[in-house]
């Protein structure tokens, strides 16, 4: 229910995208700029902006700097709350974003050429993020009140090994993006 | 545990990589990474647009496996 919910929030962000790229369609000719060269260098550029905000403390993190609503635990319940919550930050974007690869989420939605295109890295998001926290929360339920400061130093290990694989995707996804797109421009 | 107690949001105030890494180690993993993703970009750009996409598709799932302990 928890993973199903945060599929749905993700579903939700790639169709709030897909009806804005509809509206901007409209007004637009839609050949503007050559959609082989804008998406590859729209992709390039965010990734490269993902990749230098984790290689640097300093470039600014663009996110809404807040947490889901504590409150929904208390008026909703354990169970409901913990769906709802899982639907927001399924969405990635309406929370504190730790994972700068988020930001390619709504971009992709926005630029895919398709809607199956569109919703494979918004529901692969949604689905690890919601499947690793359950997981991680029903493996490690002893350990939480036996361990606190362990296992807490255990998951700021995970991070950042996953997150240092997350940048050498994201640097991938700049050069192949440049790449693409300056073929495009030679040929 | 109950299972919502990490399924609720934890305030992680911390970045998600260390401040406290020694600045020669930081300069490696940084080069590391350029060297690593600039090969594997280049050998993936001929497949065409799948490849760039697959690339986006796997960034986001690890963006969501990094998530790991709650928002």
């Amino acid at each position: 229910m928890y993973v199903l919910s945060s599929l749905a929030g993700a579903a939700a962000l790639v169709a709030a995208a897909r009806a804005l790229r509809l509206g901007a369609f409209a007004l637009l000719p839609a050949d503007v700029g050559g959609r082989e060269l804008v998406v590859p260098i729209v992709i390039a550029v965010s990734a490269c902006y993902a990749v230098a905000v984790i290689a640097s403390y300093r470039l600014p993190r663009l996110m809404w700097k807040r947490q889901v609503p504590f409150v929904w635990r208390t008026r909703f319940g354990p169970l409901r709350a913990s769906v709802a919550y899982s639907a927001v930050l399924g969405a990635g974007i309406f929370t504190r974003i730790n994972s700068p690869a988020v930001y390619l989420v709504p971009i992709a939605a926005l630029l895919a050429p398709s809607w199956p295109l569109a919703l494979v890295p918004g529901l692969l998001y949604a689905f690890a993020r919601a499947s690793i926290v359950a997981v991680a929360s029903i493996a490690f339920s002893e350990r939480y009140y036996r361990d606190w400061d362990g296992l807490m130093g255990w998951i700021s290990y995970q991070r950042r090994i996953w997150t240092a694989v997350q940048g050498i995707v994201l640097a991938s996804a700049t050069v192949a993006g440049l790449a693409m797109a300056i073929s495009q421009i030679g040929g | 545990m109950a299972s919502t107690e990490l399924t609720t949001p934890v305030e992680t105030s911390a970045p998600a990589t260390a401040p406290n890494v020694p600045p020669d180690v930081r300069r490696r993993a940084v080069l590391f990474t350029a060297v690593a993703g600039t090969i594997l970009g280049l050998a993936l750009w001929p497949l065409g647009f799948s490849s760039l996409w697959a690339l986006v598709s796997i960034a986001a799932f690890l963006a969501g496996i990094s998530d790991i302990g709650g928002g």
